[in-house]
């Protein structure tokens, strides 16, 4: 019987011109949008990696040169570009794209991508994610606000619910037509967004990860449309229903996640960049480089050394003391930077959190949220790259001052290291995510998302059961 | 009579409950996005007046010095030196950036120009801001007034004929002697009349709060009231040509999802897929290339550079710093070889400029989004302008520091005086947002007397 329904439904739709309509302007939407992000992404990749190897390059060509002094040059850390970025974004054009790791100075990641923008227009960039949330949400919308109120309006609820149909095959042939439809698109995004790049190989995200984000757009998407069912259920009037189906889907598509990244932002401000600088000065470099922290700094360093050399006096080891301050000194820096960068992360975790709360009364945030998260483009993913290049930082930095510590001798400064030495510094490499810590840190998404799908469900048939109940009186 | 029908429809249109939630959020949403932008604005104006004295030179204890070594009297070697002369450069948030500053707090709005900076360490800051929160943007008026107008406009009126007719009403308030006309002019009133009016009053508010000039008040009222008066347009056009209320609710959706959102993002998408911009990284990788070029090579670069100024070759200080040298050979290397990759930058960005202003006849979203923020003084181009502005006068510096600075000397006293200081030029508002909003009243002027043409026929 449902089954029934459900194919009554979808002939419906499809001998309807405006569904068609809204099928074949998502269509093209999505296809654009899945050219451009695999596009972006791409050359984004390309940028990315050929900077990698530049670096790289210029790093070990660089001639004789003293190893602090190489150190203050610097190498690059570029975070890579995730293969999914192409299907969501997320955050990932508004998160630096590589972090200098210089020495005695720990730099935030630089480079945002959205800086370059030329344009500017009321929404963001077409992403095949933001289609389907957005536009996705609005078609469901358009779609199933007539659902009940429409059969009400026009007097066939009465003759339905005389036939003795239980609400909840009603709403399940309701929703179950404009699902498969929908559903069915999804399956075609999700194949032109991933397609290229299975195809060019660049698609690393395993099997597990996209089965677990098309759950996730299907979770959403049936939700969101068993409450606009609800809500054509609970209006007794077409226009009712439609502005209270719109009026729901712009606050919880449009206004909430705007809304709640300024919330975000007001709760917990951005720290001052040049309260940030200041911060390091006072705190990382003069109290060592000018006050009276230096001294049991070096002390510290140099029981390290010998502890580990054996030694009884530093002066015993032939090394040289200014490289050994050098070091000192990042040790000493390295517990500011952890306080600092601790706070300024804490920062942005805190509002990202804001935003996890507030996914709880938006399935479409929910969904945003989830969905960047699986394809890496969010905030935390974001975070392991800046912890990472960090680690990287300090690992080549001291690697360079124990260089100069160990074989300088009486040269001091004037000793240079050459192509030997630079070839021994490491590349960054980004450490790998797997899907399970994802979804580990989403719980509070998946469960508003099942909790969404769950209201939902029961407010759909509770409220066609109650309109049909009233018909058949 | 429009008075009775317009008395009537008030009175009925705004009783339904959901209505006015409709109307109460958007005032929310308004007054929200008024207050947070006057506070960003405020907080944006105090930061650029507390920029650090530490950062900045002196210029006046700088010229006294330099004066001092230039009269033969004993000053430190490293005071008067061309590499500390410090200027900055400052965008000043816009008379009504309040209003459609979005996306303002990503962007650069102070640069600090000395021969210690090349054209790509000019913009470098700490971008401390988290980015959850910059992703999501303010939800400024602009956006508003965009998007969300013409959303209510649509949502509370398509249906109204529609709904009496569907409802078999309108045969009988035709028979009674009713005009479709009529009626449809007075809801279309009842619903702009407030949809027009409280933005009206939140902008006023903010431009007295602001100081805001006149012109730029008036350029965002009348925008507001010609793209109200376009929506409405739609709206009756929706409503009279559609007999069901399904069917206008969907072409309603449809032409508002069209215009606001389809048509803006992707003449976007087509500008930014038609001219490419060069990727950030690769500007940093070039600026890599030339600066350790540079430096494995600074003798012979500095001779080259002696070579071209032979005025400044002679009695070099030896008390200057090698390193003052390097770096600047460093920095003028950086922008000679980015120099092809700046000028595609920015001209790809102006093609994609050029494109939107070209296309963004089709939708009156982009045309009100370009104009309320070319008079708000906010947006990209304003922002390339000033980055633009700050790199010419970076570029006047060096040159003017060059020769003394490679040549271990001070400038003459002549010569500093005429480094002039950075002041930004705010562009004008360009002609074709006038000639935008031209076509937008047109458009809205047809669509309404086709309505109201169509309106007579169904009496």
């Amino acid at each position: 019987m449902t089954g029934t329904l459900i194919h009554k439904e979808f002939r419906e739709f499809l001998r309807d011109r405006r569904f068609l309509i809204l099928f074949a302007l998502m269509l093209v939407l999505v296809s654009a949008a899945s050219l451009d992000g695999w596009n972006r992404a791409r050359s984004d990749a390309a940028a990315r990696a050929h900077a990698a190897t530049s670096d790289r390059e210029i790093w070990v060509e660089q001639g004789e040169n003293n190893p602090h002094g190489a150190a203050h040059f610097a190498r690059y850390a570029f975070r890579p570009t995730p293969s999914l970025a192409a299907f969501d974004p997320g955050v990932f054009d508004f998160a630096g794209a590589a972090v200098w790791l210089e020495a005695h100075t720990q730099n935030p990641a630089a480079l945002r991508r959205a800086e370059d923008a030329a344009i500017a227009t009321p929404f963001p960039t077409l992403s095949a994610a933001w289609v389907i949330q957005v536009i996705g949400t609005l078609a469901l919308t358009v779609l199933l606000f007539q659902a009940v109120a429409g059969e009400r309006e026009r007097g066939t609820l009465r003759a339905l619910a005389a036939t003795g149909l239980s609400a909840g095959r009603f709403v399940a042939g309701k929703t179950g037509a404009v699902l498969l439809a929908v559903g069915g698109l999804c399956l075609l995004i999700f194949l032109a967004v991933l397609l290229p790049g299975a195809i060019s190989g660049d698609l690393d995200a395993g099997a597990m990860r996209i089965a677990t984000l098309a759950g996730a757009y299907l979770c959403a998407l049936t939700g969101f449309a068993l409450i606009v069912v609800a809500i054509s259920a609970r209006s007794r009037t077409q226009s009712a229903a439609f502005v209270l189906a719109i009026g729901f889907w712009v606050s919880v598509s449009v206004i909430l996640p705007v809304i709640g990244g300024q919330l975000a932002a007001s709760f917990h401000p951005d720290i001052d960049e040049q309260e940030l600088k200041n911060a390091i000065q006072l705190e990382a470099q003069s109290p060592f480089w000018s006050g009276d922290a230096r001294e049991p700094a070096v002390a510290a360093y140099e029981a390290e050394v010998l502890e580990e050399f054996g030694a009884a006096r530093f002066e015993d080891l032939g090394f040289d003391r200014e490289a050994l301050i050098l070091q000192a000194h990042e040790e000493f820096a390295n517990e500011v930077y952890d306080r600092l960068y601790g706070e300024l992360y804490a920062r942005h975790e805190a509002q990202d959190r804001v935003l996890r709360y507030l996914a709880v009364a938006s399935p479409v945030l929910a969904l945003q949220r989830l969905s960047s998260g699986l394809a890496e483009t969010d905030l935390t993913a974001q975070l392991r790259f800046t912890r990472q290049a960090e680690a990287h930082r300090r690992r080549i930095i001291e690697q360079l001052n124990r260089d100069m510590m160990m074989n300088a001798g009486e040269s001091g400064y004037a000793y240079t290291a050459d192509r030997t030495l630079w070839e021994q510094i490491p590349d960054f490499q980004a450490e790998p995510v797997s899907t399970l810590e994802i979804l580990e840190r989403y719980r509070i998404e998946i469960l508003a998302l099942l909790a969404w799908l769950l209201a939902g469900f029961t407010l759909a048939i509770q409220l066609s059961g109650r309109a049909m109940k009233q018909e058949r009186l | 009579m429009l008075r009775f029908h317009l008395a009537r429809e008030f009175n009925a249109l705004w009783r339904p409950a959901p209505r006015l939630a409709a109307l109460a959020l958007y005032a929310v949403l308004i007054a929200w996005s008024v207050a947070d932008g006057v506070t960003w604005q405020r907080h944006a104006e105090s930061v650029l007046a507390d920029v650090p004295a530490d950062l900045l030179t002196d210029r006046s204890e700088w010229m006294a010095d330099l004066e001092s070594a230039e009269a033969g009297e004993e000053i430190s070697p490293y005071a008067a030196r061309p590499m500390s002369l410090t200027f900055l450069a400052a965008l000043p948030p816009g008379p009504l950036a309040a209003l459609a500053g979005r996306n303002e707090a990503m962007q650069p709005h102070t640069a600090l120009i000395s021969g210690w900076r090349s054209e790509v360490s000019l913009f470098r800051r700490y971008e401390v801001e988290g980015p959850v929160a910059l992703g999501s943007g303010r939800l400024d008026l602009a956006f508003v007034v965009v998007a969300v107008l013409p959303l209510l406009v649509l949502l509370l009126s398509f249906d109204v004929l529609s709904r009496d007719r569907e409802a078999g009403r309108f045969r009988l308030f035709l028979i009674q002697g009713g005009q479709a006309g009529q009626t449809l002019i007075a809801r279309l009133i009842a619903v702009a009349l407030p949809a027009f009016a409280i933005p009206a009053i939140a902008i006023l508010v903010a431009a007295l709060l602001l100081d805001a000039p006149v012109a730029a008040t008036s350029i965002w009222i009348t925008g507001l009231a010609i793209y109200t008066v376009f929506w409405s347009a739609v709206a009756a056009l929706v409503a009279v040509s559609f007999r069901q209320v399904s069917t206008g609710a969907l072409a309603a959706v449809t032409v508002w999802a069209l215009l606001v959102v389809v048509a803006p993002s992707t003449v976007r998408f087509s500008a930014e897929a038609l001219y490419p911009l060069p990727s950030r990284v690769s500007y940093l990788t070039e600026a890599r290339l030339a600066e350790g070029a540079t430096r494995r090579n600074l003798a012979e670069r500095a001779e080259i550079f002696m070579a071209e100024h032979p005025d400044e070759a002679d009695a070099p200080d030896e008390a200057v710093p090698g390193f003052y040298r390097a770096s600047y050979l460093a920095n003028i290397d950086i922008n000679t070889r980015t120099r092809g990759l700046v000028d595609a930058f920015e001209g790809h960005q102006a093609e994609q400029r050029g494109l939107v202003g070209a296309l963004q006849f089709l939708s009156p979203a982009i045309m009100l989004n370009q104009v309320l923020q070319a008079s708000a003084g906010t947006g990209p181009a304003r922002s390339a302008d000033f980055r633009r502005q700050a790199r010419a006068h970076l570029d006047v510096v060096l040159d003017a520091i060059g020769p003394a600075t490679v040549g271990r000397n001070r400038l003459s006293v002549e010569e500093a005086r005429r480094i002039p200081e950075f002041a930004f030029t705010e562009p004008a508002i360009p002609v074709s947002g006038l000639i935008s909003m031209i076509w937008m009243l047109v458009l809205a002027g047809g669509g309404m007397l086709l309505a109201l043409r169509r309106a007579q026929r169904l009496n």
